[in-house]
């Protein structure tokens, strides 16, 4: 019902426009979910930002040239959302290792992977969001400085220094779990 | 592909590609996220067109060059008059563009030599160059924005459980936005924040007006959990 119900009422470019950005969202919705757990949101907050995205993504839709990769697009949208509601919480606290449980291993699942995705997100959170933005869209979605730099809105050089860093506070975190994890 | 800048440790090459794999987002969450995403799209406003249309602007750059050769050409029309007549009085040699005139100024002869071009596309005029509508970013003038805005205002401060935070919010959207856009949202928010007070009583009746005029809500079992779980 939803869409042909919709389409009857708005003239086609319209029609098409929102079509696309829907069916758009709707393909990447995994990838976007997964994004914003990278950047620290909770799984209960998971919907309400999500939609957020949508909703900025709808408005945007016009500027997004499509002879662009979209991923990298998205991401942008997902940091800024993610960046607005800290700023709006006023204060920015480290993640506590055990805010971003990822929900229990599916059955078919090698239990390492799952700690592994466990141990990532955990340590993510130890990577203040501006260099951790970085650190995700090079290191895991494999994306280019440049696109980088684009999609974020960084001088390359910047990018670069960030991923550094970012490398550098996520290796720490990482060890420190470990070390956690050992101990009896 | 991305060139290496400084190679990763293989612990970091083993936890990113493990990372890569990340199971998809739970079926109930796809479902609602999707349904609240239509619906949206149903009450939203529409968004802004296409600021740079490629085939747009081919067609436009097309018309333009096509503008600009009759102008020229009715421009060497005019000349030639002029120098095939020595005199006013002597009457005008046939030129090349037989819609121009001495009396015709460069534009209209333009238009008139080109009328396919001017109804294809906005006209260009050689006088005053009007540039192609641009989209103006999205301002707090914007009644969408503004009522976004607000009910952003009140869901970080739900989610932060400043309520009575929230609930100022709430009351503003109300005021200015009393049947905005964002109502079922507005709506939804003032249960979970009442019931986030502990104010019990009107959680129950503001979720039964909900439930009134928002039948079909996605928000429903959220805000019937927030109602539940009120302290």
């Amino acid at each position: 019902m939803g869409s042909a119900h919709l389409a009857s009422s708005l003239p086609s470019a319209v029609v098409t426009e929102e079509r696309s950005c829907f069916a758009a969202f709707q393909r990447e919705f995994d990838y976007l979910c997964r994004t914003l757990r990278r950047l620290g949101v909770r799984s209960e907050d998971l919907e309400d930002e999500v939609h957020e995205i949508f909703l900025v993504l709808n408005r945007k839709w016009g500027e997004y040239d499509p002879s662009r990769p979209l991923r990298p697009y998205l991401f942008g949208i997902a940091f800024r959302v993610v960046a607005a509601r800290k700023r709006r919480r006023a204060h920015e606290q480290p993640g506590h290792f055990d805010d971003v449980a990822d929900g229990a291993p599916r059955p078919d699942e090698a239990l390492e992977t799952a700690l592994a995705r466990a141990t990532v997100l955990r340590a993510l959170t130890r990577v203040p969001l501006a260099r951790r933005a970085v650190l995700v869209m090079h290191d895991i979605d494999d994306v280019p400085m440049r696109e980088i730099a684009e999609a974020l809105s960084l001088p390359i050089f910047t990018g670069y220094s960030r991923l550094r860093k970012a490398r550098r506070e996520f290796e720490a975190a990482v060890q420190a779990l470990q070390k956690r994890n050992r101990e009896p | 592909m991305k060139s290496d800048f400084e190679p990763i440790s293989a612990e970091l090459r083993r936890l990113f590609a493990a990372e890569r794999e990340y199971s998809p987002a739970a079926v109930e969450l796809r479902e609602r996220a999707l349904s609240r995403a239509r619906e949206s799209l149903r009450s939203a406003p529409r968004p802004p067109a296409r600021v740079w249309d490629f085939r747009q602007a081919r067609l436009l750059l097309v018309a333009a060059a096509m503008a600009l050769a009759a102008a020229a050409f009715a421009k060497r029309g005019q000349l030639l008059q002029l120098v095939g007549t020595p005199s006013p009085s002597v009457p005008a040699a046939a030129g090349p563009s037989e819609a121009s005139t001495p009396q015709t100024p460069p534009v209209q002869a333009a238009e008139q030599a080109a009328p396919d071009v001017s109804s294809a596309a906005p006209a260009v005029h050689t006088e005053k160059k009007e540039s192609a509508p641009v989209a103006r970013p999205a301002a707090l003038t914007d009644p969408y924005q503004l009522e976004l805005a607000l009910l952003q205002r009140a869901r970080a401060a739900v989610a932060s459980e400043r309520f009575p935070v929230a609930l100022r919010a709430i009351a503003e959207h109300q005021r200015r936005f009393a049947t905005g856009h964002l109502r079922e949202e507005r709506e939804a928010l003032r249960v979970k924040a009442l019931a986030g007070l502990g104010r019990v009583d009107e959680a129950h009746r503001a979720a039964e007006k909900f439930r009134e005029h928002f039948p079909d809500s996605v928000l429903s079992p959220r805000i019937e959990g927030a109602v539940r779980e009120a302290p």
